[in-house]
């Protein structure tokens, strides 16, 4: 058999990269990186998180009845230049003071221009409104601090809703609708979109499935070039220091490849099991103290950002079983496979180990080009969910260049309909075993090549020579 | 057992690294690949072993396509080669487990190699860690750890100090009374007379010489005479039409045809009454040939005519 003795080539070269010192410092960098990373993730949210100011609404008998959250908005000069009666007192429910001033007293242009100035070198959370009539209606211009430590505008248009709403009955009262009336012409009216007879998601799940593809594809594109070039290193190594010449008194050079591919990928996987297994402790171990437990569930949340994306992980993570991992697995093998097998060809391209980086960047182009391919899709927001056309994000998933990088976030978050799923893991497949068979044809022509590096256009004579 | 070499052609783009070569090895012994550098011995030693396509000819091993994978053949190759960071007993369990020997027997072949290649004290070192004396000691070891029935030297001695060389020289000898087929090549000419019976000649891709090494020599006749008298001899060597190739404390060096003509000269200094310090006639040496074929590429009589 042509491959005879690629076990020992592939677990001599498995225990000798796995001893080797750049793999240990390697893996626990990584591990050291990750689990940062997992920490900051879980605890700088709930470092930076304020617990919202809640206030008690009393009824008349001085009970509390319920707790709204406080506004940021301590107080506010108001001026009132309409003829509507409007009645803020309510807004000290939830905790702002509001100081009327009084109409006709000061011409309006002149308490604008004190309260502006006052309100802005204010170092307490103070704002001035100005309610007046428009073309179509009214307006109200608020004037906030210049610094945003105390208010911001969020703070502001929070207040501003409230006012609207009040300005908004007030007017309706002034037309002759009573109260009772006011309440059913704002009774809520629920609203929604459908794609398809199905509830899209929401702009949180589009979000958080962006971040899961632009994670996924950073990760795997890292590993597929990080430990992709083992196999070049390795062969350009046995080549240069002539090892390759004994290895071949006793095994086919289609061996020494096959060997050496296999390797790299076990490699990659006990890289990926020992830093995967070490964030997957980190994460569960830390997980009930932090932001993370919160999200996921794990420990109750009363945060209300919290929730809603606790809330939309489920919806983005609905179609995740464990199939979907060895799904993903097997993308990423079958891309590390061909991207390995370029990269032995190269390894076994030049001479000298000094020539393995130039020789290397047209793989590296390659694989940064299908990784763009995927990254910038989704950042783009072209993801298929959201318009339905994407053609870009198909290409990529079709490409065997981008598919590893562009499926794999695809199954996990559920984005690919099986069909579309099996026809790309069929193209990579297909295409992973064409060029298995050019790499087979080409190699052993090559492996014992001395001189400047063989270039593609050489390796496709050799190809024609060796038909 | 037997291995036959027949026809064989090698090119690299349109030029040929070997024309023509044929040789056989019909009984157990050394087989000298000889020639200047850029010959074409290692291009050969790389077409027999199966590692170089070639563009004609055979190499058969017991009338069989030699198959190094399927075959017991050791290779010490010309450029050393040893994983530079790699524990060297490791190296060598891994090489040993590739030609299908179990661990056991990797493991007491490796002991008995390195015991007998001096090398036991560096077992834990990396092959970088090693001089280069003893890296070439350890690729040997890699090349008879499977005491293979074939076995391959390109340039074995090369670098080598006496001492090691001397080493290298017993284990030859006794791979020749292990009934073990070699083939070896060599700038040492001194090496190749004293372990082959027979020899090719290569230069620039063409076999010049070939054949019994005895029988060359044979074909040359001695016409290599030394000698040295109390007296000058010269004027008595002109009356034979004889040139002095060298002086020297040692005598006087001719090129004679015959020995004829020396007997010749041997009579007329004696009866000149000269004394005779040393006479010597000889056939050439190796080495003698050597530089006379590659740097003329001539016929000689004993040899088979390859020139041209």
């Amino acid at each position: 058999m042509r491959v005879k003795g690629w076990q020992n080539v592939m677990k001599f070269s498995f225990i000798q990269t796995v001893k080797s010192k750049s793999f240990l410092i390697g893996t626990i960098v990584t591990m050291t990186i990750f689990a940062i990373m997992i920490a900051l993730a879980n605890f700088l949210p709930v470092m930076l998180r304020e617990d919202p100011e809640m206030k008690d609404v009393l009824d008349d008998d001085g009970n509390v009845i319920a707790q709204v959250e406080a506004l940021k908005v301590k107080k506010m000069y108001l001026f009132n230049a309409t003829e509507l009666e409007l009645d803020f007192a309510y807004l000290e429910t939830f905790g702002v003071e509001t100081e009327s001033l009084a109409k006709g007293e000061i011409i309006q242009e002149k308490i604008e221009k004190t309260y502006i100035s006052q309100v802005a070198e204010s170092e307490e959370a103070a704002v001035f409104a100005v309610i007046e009539p428009a073309e179509q209606g009214y307006s109200i211009r608020m004037s906030r601090p210049e610094s945003t430590d105390l208010i911001n505008n969020t703070d502001c248009f929070a207040l501003l809703n409230l006012m609207e709403s009040t300005m908004r009955n007030a007017n309706l009262i002034q037309l002759g609708i009573d109260e009772a009336d006011i309440g059913k012409a704002n009774a809520y009216i629920a609203t929604s979109v459908n794609v398809n007879g199905e509830e899209p998601r929401s702009e949180i799940a589009e979000v958080i499935g962006m971040v899961i593809t632009m994670l996924v594809s950073i990760t795997f594109f890292t590993l597929i070039i990080v430990y992709g070039q083992l196999t070049s290193q390795a062969i350009a190594t046995e080549k240069s220091s002539r090892v390759m010449e004994l290895l071949l008194t006793s095994i086919q050079p289609l061996a020494v490849i096959v060997g050496k591919v296999l390797a790299s990928t076990l490699v990659v996987l006990l890289s990926m099991a020992l830093v995967g297994g070490f964030s997957a402790a980190v994460f569960f171990g830390t997980a009930q103290f932090g932001a993370i437990g919160e999200i996921t569930g794990m420990v109750e949340t009363t945060d209300p950002v919290f929730m809603s994306v606790s809330e939309e992980l489920g919806t983005v993570f609905a179609g995740f079983t464990p199939f979907s991992v060895v799904l993903v697995l097997l993308v990423f093998m079958l891309g590390f496979l061909f991207f390995s097998l370029i990269s032995g060809l190269i390894g076994a391209s030049v001479s000298k180990i000094e020539d393995l980086q130039t020789a290397s960047q047209p793989i590296n182009l390659i694989a940064a080009l299908g990784f763009y391919l995927t990254y910038f899709t989704t950042f783009m927001g072209l993801n298929p969910d959201s318009d339905g056309t994407n053609i870009v994000t198909k290409i990529a998933r079709y490409l065997p260049i981008s598919s590893p990088f562009a499926l794999p976030p695809a199954i996990l978050t559920g984005d690919i309909s099986g069909g579309e799923l099996a026809v790309s893991i069929a193209v990579l497949a297909a295409c992973l075993v064409v060029f298995a068979i050019f790499v087979a044809k080409v190699y052993e022509h090559i492996i014992l090549h001395n001189g400047d590096r063989v270039k593609i256009k050489d390796m496709f004579k050799l190809l024609k020579k060796a038909k | 057992m037997s291995l036959h070499v027949e026809n064989v052609r090698k090119k690299y783009g349109d030029y040929y690294a070997i024309k023509k070569l044929s040789f056989a090895i019909e009984r157990p012994g050394v087989f000298a690949l000889l020639g200047t550098n850029g010959a074409g011995k290692t291009t050969a030693i790389r077409v027999i072993l199966g590692m170089l396509a070639k563009e004609t000819g055979t190499v058969l091993w017991n009338g069989r396509p030699l198959d190094v994978v399927r075959e017991n053949v050791g290779y010490l190759a010309e450029e050393r080669g040893l994983y530079p960071k790699y524990n060297i007993i490791e190296q060598l369990k891994h090489f040993a487990e590739l030609k299908g020997m179990s661990k056991q027997a990797a493991n007491d072949s490796i002991d008995y190699w390195f015991a007998r290649l001096k090398v036991d004290e560096y077992r834990k070192k990396r092959a970088d860690q090693l001089s280069k004396g003893n890296q070439q000691k350890v690729q040997l070891a890699a090349a008879l750890i499977s005491d293979p029935e074939l076995l391959i030297l390109d340039e074995p001695m090369s670098g080598l100090d006496p001492v090691n060389a001397d080493l290298f020289k017993s284990i030859i000898r006794e791979q020749i009374d292990k009934n073990k087929y070699v083939i070896m090549s060599s700038h040492q000419m001194s090496t190749v007379e004293e372990f082959c019976e027979n020899i090719v000649i290569m230069s620039k891709g063409n076999v010049v010489l070939q054949g019994n090494l005895n029988e060359i020599k044979r074909g040359y006749g001695r016409v290599n005479l030394t000698v040295k008298a109390d007296t000058n001899i010269m004027p008595i060597a002109k009356e034979l039409g004889l040139e002095s190739l060298s002086q020297s404390p040692n005598g006087i060096d001719f090129k004679v045809k015959s020995e004829q003509v020396a007997q010749e000269l041997l009579g007329k200094i004696v009866s000149a009454g000269i004394t005779l310090v040393k006479f010597e006639l000889r056939e050439p040496s190796l080495h003698e040939i050597f530089v006379e074929k590659v740097g003329e590429g001539v016929v000689i009589k004993g040899g088979e005519d390859c020139a041209g």
